[in-house]
């Protein structure tokens, strides 16, 4: 890799990568401290990426391994159990300070695919690559976290409002 | 396709627009109002997530690639420097609103790139010091103090502090003058604060979320004397 094109991966892909950093450690500077490590990272190793469109997912999966050696994350094996049901209830009234906390609170399991997809925009078979677990376990797990969320947004809001009156 | 597998590949991705997805949103009223309820669901979650990055991210990290050591030491403080100055030119003189108020702690703690390079921990007294001179009296420690540095917010020397508790990181921005408390916490570019009225100015308790700012609150308020 040239310095040309990392200087162009750096443009491309920073911001990305400082607010998956953010929502993985939930810290502003540590955030920093770990993109500023991914791209040290991704730049020691330049020479292992081969196919330059490829280095969107590659320098995620060195911000997820530098944040798992960096903060000693411990990995939790989890079941996806099956979605018993989906009922249409509603999940609006929701404010932004609400959902801060549900994401907060989400376990890193549900977090971490819905973050791929959303800040990363990746498919869920890049998501399931990166992660190193089967498609349908992704789709199980994204279609839990926001189930989950909208769950914990709702309850956050009924309790604020209770709180108020 | 049945309501159950649309409304499942719909929570996985919502922009799934194949076309049994389209034609059974179609001909089924229940999930066309759970779809409309979902994209406004999801809109407001990537607005959440979507938190604000620091101008100029890019080229800090391109210039930190290239450069030696000492450029990186020299090259900080200078930035600080300036980005303190321009704050505090453009801020001076004004009188803030409870809301702008509590912004302006926020401005100060994103614009503040030293506290990156923060220390493991400088000991309970330089805190202690920091409260005392503000008629506060620290009685037992709140947690590891990682920065401590005297800093310009809204034009007036204030104290700007790091520090890591049980509850999480926070930054406490000391400001003599006007005293302020604001208890529900507010956010402003994804940081939570709150405002905690003392003897000699306000304290504001900068943390990730309103719920972390509350607690820090607590453990503050609850460790320290703050009659004078």
């Amino acid at each position: 890799m040239k310095q040309s094109t990392y200087e162009m991966i750096v443009r491309a892909y920073s911001s990305d990568l400082f607010r998956f950093a953010y929502w993985m450690c939930r810290n502003r500077w540590q955030a920093q401290d770990l993109v500023q490590e991914t791209f040290a990272a991704a730049w020691r190793a330049r020479d292992s990426l081969r196919d330059e469109s490829a280095a969107k997912a590659w320098l995620f999966s060195i911000l997820r391994n530098e944040h798992a050696r960096v903060y000693q994350r411990k990995r939790f094996e989890i079941e996806d159990t099956e979605i018993d049901d989906l009922p249409a209830t509603s999940f609006s009234g929701h404010e932004r300070v609400e959902l801060l906390d549900a994401l907060n609170t989400l376990p890193e399991h549900f977090r971490e695919p819905l973050l791929l997809q959303i800040l990363g925009g990746f498919s869920g078979r890049e998501i399931a690559a990166t992660l190193g677990i089967s498609e349908q376990n992704v789709m199980t797990r994204l279609t839990r976290a926001r189930q989950a969320l909208q769950r914990m947004a709702v309850t956050h809001d009924a309790y604020r409002k209770a709180e108020r009156s | 396709m049945d309501c159950l597998t649309y409304r499942r590949i719909k929570l996985a991705t919502p922009q799934d627009a194949s076309r049994d997805v389209i034609a059974h949103a179609h001909t089924c009223d229940g999930c066309a109002a759970f779809t409309r309820q979902l994209e406004a669901f999801e809109q407001d979650l990537h607005t959440t997530l979507h938190v604000p990055v620091s101008e100029g991210i890019a080229e800090k990290l391109i210039l930190r690639r290239g450069r030696p050591h000492w450029f990186r030491a020299a090259w900080l403080p200078v930035a600080a420097a300036i980005v303190i100055t321009l704050t505090a030119l453009v801020t001076f003189n004004r009188v803030p609103s409870d809301d702008s108020f509590a912004q302006e702690f926020v401005n100060h703690v994103i614009s503040e790139p030293k506290t990156v390079e923060a220390n493991p921990d400088m000991g309970q007294n330089v805190l202690t010091g920091a409260f005392a001179e503000f008629g506060g009296q620290l009685q037992s420690d709140i947690g590891n103090v990682k920065y401590l540095n005297r800093c310009r917010i809204g034009g007036v020397d204030s104290t700007h502090v790091r520090i890591s508790t049980s509850s999480g990181d926070a930054d406490l921005l000391l400001r003599p003058g006007r005293r302020t408390s604001i208890e529900t916490p507010e956010v402003h570019e994804g940081h939570a604060v709150v405002v905690v009225a003392v003897p000699r100015g306000s304290l504001a308790i900068v943390a990730a979320t309103p719920r972390q700012a509350s607690e820090i609150r607590s453990l503050v308020v609850s460790n320290t004397d703050f009659r004078g």
